[in-house]
């Protein structure tokens, strides 16, 4: 938990405050950057891109809203930004179909995952889905600072969060079937 | 409970979202119903999986890794200070000079308003000389019959003139009617003949003057001259004849000078066509009995009309050397006391000598500073408290504002 006080001493200009509260946060910028794009390279400048944005504004931070959330926002909308940029967007009917089949085959979804497995299988997550299972799991952020953070109805993000886990669980177990076919 | 709302109480499980009693309610529906115990074993296997996800952490520091642009948008952002302190300090001038345009303003309009005053002042001389015929009864429709009857005919057509007694006096009347309205556009001719030159109108009247006696022979009534009367009374009013012919007093007493050398009422006609209103006055009364008589009012109307020429002159006179005056108070010597009256600024030629007034056992004032004034002086007034004396100064058209604090004793220009 970054201190109040050194964001205060950060906003009014003091920039050994502000360095120090970047590197406060850099771990947490850099992580939900990795899980969002999957990629180390594209998560190192969207955290950088993320920090500098965070320095040049820190002023327009306003205690409102967590400094987590504020912080979580800057990266996610970069983020977003850049996965847009990247690759079409995936519709979700796409996943809707997989939804209807994991009912069948749950039982054999289990355990055995490799993280590996479960990285590609959010990689695979429409864009707001993916945030919410990052911020929830890799920020452990309550469905409030996540409706904070991405701006989104309290209703709204418990929705793409059942959904994006019942997605995870259809790929994960597609993955579990490809690899025992494989 | 159904299923799906066991499911969704199971994701809520998971997210920690669930009360105790939700929690009991969520467990005993699990324990009856296969389908959704098996959802919650995978979907809390997932939660786990996903929470025990690495923590990832950079392979270096991000933010020594920015710190150079963060130093370089630091200094832009000190430059970008710099310039638009750069900026503010540069805006102090600009206002200045819409300050000053604004005072340049004020002041010409200052001029301007003198310049009005001064000709509402000569105008208000001339128009207190010529009330009492204004005051005469004017019979403004009348007039304007015989204006227009005089545009028709009285244009120079002798014959018309001749053709009767009343028309012809008419007629008279009407040419000095629109003689007197010089600056009418509908009598241009008469005008450029008659008022404008005093050369011509001696040519004139020297043909007029036959027709004028006999007509003098034809309208020697009562009546006629009555409508006479009446005519010249309806003319006078006309104001703008002032104008032109108050700055000519000279003139007018040449024509005077000559008409009374003719005698006769053909003089007397002259004079009411050339002169003012005054003479017109005199002259048109002098029409009616005899001709001695006329000559006689005539020679009255002559003395009558330069005592008011004069007068309007000297006013006239007396106004611009007045104007004289207060420029040359402008240019040369300027007096200026403080509001306290312990300060006074003397302008005198190119030089601004600030005194200190004589102040108990002391008894001439005592120069404190000469201060040498690079334009042509303008303006300069007092604060209120006596401590700074602002003053302008026009250089090539420039207006410059400038101020004199008392106490710290120096000029500072902005």
């Amino acid at each position: 938990v970054v201190e109040l006080g050194l964001i205060r001493a950060a906003q009014s200009g003091d920039r050994d405050a502000l360095i120090t509260l970047l590197r406060d946060i850099e771990q947490h910028v850099y992580r939900t950057a990795f899980y969002i794009l999957n990629n180390e390279q594209d998560a190192l400048d969207a955290s950088q891109e993320a920090l500098i944005r965070i320095y040049t504004r820190i002023e327009s931070y306003e205690e409102k809203a967590k400094f987590k959330t504020w912080v979580q926002r800057i990266v996610t909308n970069i983020c977003i930004d850049k996965f847009r940029r990247n690759k079409p967007t995936v519709s979700i009917d796409e996943f809707e179909f997989v939804f209807q089949d994991t009912q069948d085959v749950e039982h054999t979804v289990l355990s055995s995952y490799m993280a590996e497995d479960i990285r590609e299988a959010i990689n695979q997550l429409p864009e707001h889905h993916r945030s919410v299972i990052v911020l929830r799991y890799l920020q452990d952020f309550s469905y409030n600072e996540i409706s904070e953070c991405l701006d989104l109805p309290l209703n709204t993000v418990k929705s793409y969060l059942f959904r994006a886990r019942q997605q995870l669980q259809s790929i994960l177990h597609e993955y579990q079937k490809g690899g025992v076919s494989g | 409970m159904r299923c799906s709302l066991a499911i969704e109480s199971i994701h809520r499980y998971l997210d920690n979202d669930l009360s105790e009693e939700e929690v009991s309610d969520m467990l005993g529906h699990i324990s009856g119903c296969q389908e959704c115990a098996e959802a919650f074993r995978t979907l809390k296997a997932l939660t786990q999986e996903l929470a025990e996800l690495p923590l990832v952490v950079p392979k270096y520091s991000l933010v020594d890794a920015i710190m150079p642009q963060l130093d370089a948008l630091d200094r832009a952002r000190l430059e970008e200070v710099a310039s638009e302190e750069r900026q503010s300090a540069e805006m102090i001038p600009v206002t200045h000079i819409n300050d000053r345009k604004k005072r340049v303003f004020t002041t010409s309009v200052t001029r301007m308003m003198i310049g009005v005053a001064a000709a509402v002042g000569i105008l208000g001389i001339a128009i207190y000389n010529y009330s009492p015929q204004q005051l005469s009864d004017a019979q403004v429709q009348y007039n304007e019959q015989a204006t227009t009857s005089a545009e028709s005919n009285a244009t120079g057509e002798a014959k018309s003139m001749k053709t009767g007694a009343g028309y012809g006096d008419a007629n008279d009347s009407g040419a000095v009617a629109d003689e007197e309205k010089s600056s009418s556009p509908m009598m241009k001719e008469e005008d450029d003949s008659q008022l404008l030159d005093s050369t011509p109108v001696e040519q004139e009247t020297s043909p007029t003057s036959p027709e004028k006696s006999e007509m003098q022979k034809n309208t020697e009534t009562d009546k006629s001259s009555a409508q006479l009367k009446s005519d010249k009374q309806v003319v006078s009013p006309d104001s703008p004849s002032l104008k032109k012919e108050n700055p000519s007093p000279a003139k007018s007493e040449e024509i005077q000078e000559t008409t009374t050398q003719d005698l006769n009422p053909s003089a007397d006609v002259m004079m009411t066509q050339t002169e003012s209103p005054d003479s017109l006055d005199s002259t048109v009364e002098a029409d009616t009995p005899v001709d001695k008589q006329a000559s006689e009012l005539s020679e009255e109307s002559t003395i009558d009309p330069v005592p008011n020429n004069k007068r309007i002159m000297s006013a006239i006179t007396g106004f611009s050397s007045e104007a004289a005056t207060l420029s040359d108070e402008k240019s040369v010597a300027l007096s200026l006391d403080s509001p306290d009256g312990t300060m006074s600024v003397v302008v005198e030629k190119q030089k601004l000598v600030v005194y200190r007034l004589p102040v108990g056992r002391e008894s001439e004032k005592v120069a404190i500073q000469s201060i040498e004034l690079v334009g042509t002086w303008v303006i300069g007034e007092w604060a209120l408290d006596s401590t700074v004396f602002t003053y302008q100064l026009d250089l090539n058209g420039k207006v410059s504002v400038y101020t004199y604090p008392i106490h710290a004793a120096t000029v500072t220009t902005p």
